[in-house]
């Protein structure tokens, strides 16, 4: 019972086969693109709090999120990121900087989520 | 008779306390792991270990009531109501899946393999619930990536219940 058996490894090839292929399923999607502009996008509960054009940044700023979420999220040119937050975990500090297209920081318990988009330069 | 029945009733009853308070223990152990990988959902697991040893030695009844007591008392001792959330579906989705397994699938998968499907699942569970409450597509982006590490540390959690489970059969704790 203990040994592993055929089943497990069959199971484990296709789960990370199917993880595989979302992957580059995703990293296709995400694509940088030298020309786009980049839009860095906050939401919080599904609605759009803030839509920041992170190449048109002059100074570094911070903005307090309100709805007495107790995050800060810190902007300058390029690039974006959690500050600060009161949740337990602060997973979305740790994750960073936020400079690419398809980059993304998540707070759950607090229900917010940054994550950078491209938009074509015209 | 109706002595043994009742001593037997007790058994069962402290037994299952006992689960639920090593489920506890273990889950207070897993927050004071620090994990190096920014990604909501990157956990080791190891409540999941009590799971996998409720499944073998009472059934799913059992477990779910394991997962919903334990995630509602660590809800309590801190955490808010949105992790409630997350860990309560997730268990429940891994302790049905894993139950299902166990029950028909046995031959074929090892404990390991329950595991491993286990955290799998666990992970899918909560990413589909954490998807619905903020409202946000984007943390699908998150799904492969907890699916790798639900195979890695369900390898590991079900390594460990597998060898739990046995000697628990060989102290015949638990019939």
């Amino acid at each position: 019972m203990n040994m592993f058996k055929k089943g497990d490894f069959l199971l484990t090839v296709i789960v990370i086969v199917l993880a595989l292929t979302a992957l580059a399923f995703f990293k296709c999607y995400s694509s940088n693109d030298a020309k786009e502009q980049r839009i860095a996008i906050v939401k919080a509960n599904g609605n759009i709090l803030y839509r920041i054009n992170l190449d048109n940044i002059k100074e570094s700023r911070d903005i307090a999120l309100p709805e007495s979420s107790g995050e800060i999220i810190r902007v300058e040119r390029g690039r974006i990121r959690f500050l600060s937050a009161d949740c337990p975990d602060n997973l979305c500090v740790k994750t960073g900087w936020l400079s690419k297209k398809g980059d993304m920081a998540v707070c759950l318990p607090n229900r917010i989520i940054i994550k950078i988009e491209g938009m074509k330069d015209n | 008779m109706k002595r043994g029945n009742n001593l037997k009733e007790t058994k069962y009853s402290i037994l299952l306390a006992l689960m639920i308070s090593q489920a506890l223990v273990l889950s207070f152990i897993e927050s004071l792991i620090p994990y190096s990988v920014p990604i909501p959902g990157v956990k080791l697991g190891l409540t999941n270990i009590i799971t996998l040893i409720v499944i073998i030695f009472f059934g799913m009844r059992e477990a779910i009531l394991v997962v919903i007591v334990r995630t509602v008392l660590s809800a309590l001792f801190g955490g808010g109501l949105y992790t409630f959330l997350f860990s309560i579906t997730g268990g429940i989705f891994s302790a049905i899946i894993m139950a299902f397994l166990y029950k028909n699938a046995l031959g074929k998968l090892s404990i390991t393999g329950i595991s491993i499907a286990g955290a799998v699942s666990h992970n899918i569970g909560q990413l589909l619930v954490a998807g619905v409450t903020i409202k946000t597509s984007e943390i699908f982006y998150y799904t492969p990536v907890l699916m790798i590490s639900g195979v890695i540390t369900g390898l590991c959690i079900g390594i460990c219940s597998a060898n739990i489970s046995k000697l628990l059969k060989k102290a015949h704790m638990c019939n």
